[in-house]
């Protein structure tokens, strides 16, 4: 199984809202769509799904042309819907249906993902009676009702308090263990690089990055120097020709151009005899990537224009 | 097939509005003004009947009911403000004045010829009498009878109307008398007052008289103002439905499972099937209502299944007409009426309700497209009525189109009026004026199948459209998508 996103572009009047995506996903796992506010994510995964057409490109899965209403594909939107006025249960149902299953197949879908989820005290409510984290849990049985190959998750744990952010977690950890193709698209970039093996990252449209997170990490190499002891040691961070990039209470950060830096900044600490308490070399986080990819870009339009970009 | 899956949206969307607390009170209200409309029919008469009698004579309003020599019961009033009427007959016929006891009023017949001043004295009398009484003179004239009735000036009860139903009765005892004298038979007499129905013709083609174009109008406008009123009511329903679905962002959910355009064909489908159960619902429960309680008997009758009740056709013009002050409607208009309500409602033939079926289900699905596509361009719902208002305005043109053109269409003069021919082959009119122009016979089997075409023509036109924007439009959010971006958006070339 594989899909394979090729070439796509998607135009709202002048605008490319998705230009030229090109990814794919060649095994089961979690595949991360990112991007900035407006950078296009939403508007690809449409595309994706075939729910907007395209100006140009091919979305294959398993080698044909993806048709939603053919395949078993889950979606959790990023702007959550339900029928507010209709009971929870009887639109489950009318999902699960519209998915193609029958009623006694639907009826243990829906019991399942309900317990799993713990939201079958609210089968019989309205959609408008209940809190956006229980709506939003709904709306993941919904999209995992039909037991779907591929699943697409738009920021699946936005506004989801801690404990129903691991439920979720461990939802999406198991779908992995069942060899499911999963796109998810976040901003908890955390979130993102426990489970992402590849990634895209978008901006205005665009692909700025795209890869195996871990070979891109390695692209980068170790640069990342954090450092907390007793003692003042920026005098002789100095003397090593590293200046830091940030100051907490915490750490102090420092951008190394090779470790033989670092390793130099180390050797007059412990001469100077300075309890270290951290002294760590490590890869850029995925924070940092995507912060150095698009945040420059996004500053310099903040301040063209004085505002952010337009959702879509 | 594009639209896999649309019966399922279908099958929800009709059994959530059907549901849904609005389409029950707007039915049971739809059940409730029928019964009542019903009611007020059946009961009015009688209720208004009663206070004006109690206000013109007492208590003077009870009726008795006569068996004739065949046994046939009928009821007729029990009397007249008029107590007793003293008949100066100075004619040579011998006339039945029996008429009277019917009424309960109290004759007594005085032959005085040549004693006129006798007469005058009577009549001087009478004037200033507080009797309930009248003197009645007929005489003989060069060109046949005269009937005076004198009434007293100060007796309240009696009015000149009791006074002029007297004289109608009196003339036509007059006349059957006459026609004795001349040695016609009783039965004969029958058959010299058959109901005459009248018609003209313009050039080869009949026209309506009257009576038979009032009912036949009636007829058709309520058929239009229904259609209308259900295509435009229904139509936003369907607009709702899918703005909502657009608006709670449910929309994203269903497309992963289906097409855009198999939503909007479920959503008019459903929403067409909600509009016929409402139809049906309120059509059953009308005629159990209407069997059990109008004064019309069971529909059969009037529909002429078994045959046409003339008399009771008779008896609640009667009725109507007199309770509604107006007097005693003239005979040959009842007559007219009974003789053409048949005729009039002959037009609901079972393959003109067929016709009238299929037009409704085209003109439906005609604006519920448009409806849907209105409901598809809103993110917000609150900005639905706002993009509502050039369909409810298209259909308003279509509608009074056909109102208009129906009045102007009944006039010979105007038969070829361009208005009369806009309305009937226009999609925006012609669901509204097919209905009324078939069930009137204005129109040829061609002329109706060419209209019918049209129609159909531009429903697939506009489906065709409908279907190749929609999956653009239907997750736009922000502003409105106006008609230029639709029209746009179907010039472009889209995988």
């Amino acid at each position: 199984m594989s899909l394979c996103v090729d070439s796509i572009k998607k135009k709202y009047g002048d605008y490319y809202a998705v230009n030229q995506l090109t990814f794919a996903i060649e095994r089961p796992g979690v595949f991360a769509l990112l991007g900035t506010n407006g950078a296009g994510k939403t508007t690809a995964i449409r595309v994706i799904l075939g729910m907007l057409a395209k100006e140009s490109g091919t979305v294959t899965w398993n080698d044909r042309p993806l048709n939603v209403v053919n395949e078993r594909v889950g979606y959790l939107a990023e702007e959550r819907g339900l029928y507010p006025k209709y009971k929870i249960i009887e639109q489950m149902h009318y999902f699960a249906r519209l998915k193609g299953m029958n009623k006694r197949d639907a009826v243990r879908s829906i019991d399942y993902w309900f317990g799993r989820l713990g939201v079958d005290e609210y089968r019989k409510k309205r959609a408008e009676q209940l809190s956006k984290g229980n709506q939003q849990k709904i709306q993941l049985a919904a999209a995992l009702v039909s037991d779907p190959e591929l699943l697409i998750l738009d920021e699946p744990m936005s506004g989801l308090d801690p404990v129903n952010t691991d439920l979720f977690k461990s939802i999406i950890t198991e779908q992995i263990k069942k060899d499911k193709f999963i796109i998810m698209s976040s901003h908890q970039m955390s979130t993102v690089e426990e489970f992402c093996e590849g990634i895209v990252i978008m901006n205005r449209g665009n692909i700025v990055l795209q890869g195996d997170l871990n070979q891109i990490k390695k692209g980068y190499g170790r640069v990342n120097l954090s450092v907390k002891a007793d003692s003042n040691i920026l005098p002789l961070a100095a003397e090593c020709g590293l200046y830091p990039i940030s100051h907490t209470p915490k750490q102090i950060e420092f951008k190394v151009d090779n470790e033989a830096k670092a390793g130099e900044l180390l050797k007059k600490i412990v001469a100077a005899n300075i309890t270290l308490v951290r002294f760590e070399l490590r890869e850029p986080s995925l924070h940092e990537i995507f912060v150095e990819k698009v945040g420059g870009d996004l500053s310099e339009a903040v301040k063209a224009t004085g505002g952010g970009a337009n959702e879509n | 097939m594009r639209i896999k899956g649309w019966e399922k949206i279908l099958k929800f969307t009709y059994i959530q509005i059907v549901k849904s607390k609005s389409f029950i009170v707007s039915t049971v209200l739809m059940l409730v003004i029928f019964g009542l409309m019903i009611g007020v029919t059946n009961f009015l008469p009688g209720l208004l009947s009663d206070k004006q009698s109690k206000k013109e004579a007492g208590n003077e309003n009870e009726y008795i009911e006569v068996t004739d020599e065949e046994g046939n019961v009928t009821k007729e009033k029990a009397g007249y403000a008029i107590k007793k009427v003293d008949i100066y007959n100075n004619s040579a016929l011998d006339i039945d004045f029996s008429f009277l006891t019917m009424l309960k009023i109290e004759y007594e017949t005085k032959i005085i010829d040549g004693e006129d001043e006798y007469v005058q004295n009577a009549t001087e009398e009478l004037k200033n009498s507080d009797e309930a009484r009248a003197i009645t003179v007929i005489t003989e004239t060069n060109s046949g009878y005269n009937v005076i009735i004198s009434r007293p000036e100060n007796v309240d009860s009696i009015k000149n109307s009791h006074c002029y139903d007297l004289l109608t009765m009196f003339s036509e005892a007059i006349r059957e008398a006459n026609l004795i004298n001349l040695g016609v038979s009783s039965d004969d007499i029958e058959k010299t007052a058959p109901h005459i129905s009248t018609s003209i013709n313009v050039g080869d083609e009949a026209v309506k008289n009257d009576v038979a174009e009032a009912i036949s109008m009636s007829l058709t406008m309520s058929t239009s103002i229904i259609l209308f009123v259900l295509i435009l009511s229904y139509g936003q329903l369907t607009a709702q439905a899918i703005a909502t679905e657009k608006a709670s962002r449910v929309m994203e959910l269903l497309l992963t499972s289906v097409k855009p355009l198999a939503v909007i064909v479920g959503k008019v489908l459903g929403t067409l099937l909600v509009a016929f159960t409402a139809i049906i619902t309120v059509v059953i429960a009308s005629s159990i209502m209407f069997m059990a309680f109008a004064p019309f008997g069971t529909l059969g009758e009037v529909f002429g299944i078994g045959g046409t009740n003339e008399s009771t056709v008779s008896g609640l013009v009667l009725e109507i007409g007199e309770s509604a002050g107006i007097g005693k409607p003239n005979e040959s208009t009842i007559a007219a009426l009974s003789a053409e309500l048949p005729t009039a409602i002959s037009g609901f033939s079972p393959v003109n309700i067929l016709l009238i079926v299929i037009i409704f289900i085209m003109g439906f699905l005609f604006y519920s497209l448009i409806a849907g596509l209105i409901g598809a361009s809103v993110s917000k719902i609150e900005d639905l009525q706002t993009a509502l208002q050039p369909l409810v305005l298209i259909s308003m043109l279509g509608f009074y189109l056909t109102y208009f053109s129906t009045f102007t269409g009944l006039d010979p003069d105007k038969k070829g009026n361009i208005l009369v021919t806009i309305s009937r082959y226009l999609p925006i009119s012609s669901p509204f004026a097919l209905p009324s122009a078939i069930l009137a016979g204005q129109m040829t089997a061609v002329e109706i199948a060419v209209s019918i075409g049209v129609l159909a023509l531009c429903l697939v036109l506009f489906a065709l459209f409908v279907a190749k924007i929609y999956e653009h439009i239907i997750l736009q959010n922000g502003n409105r998508v106006k008609i230029k971006d639709m029209v746009k958006l179907a010039r472009a070339k889209n995988k």
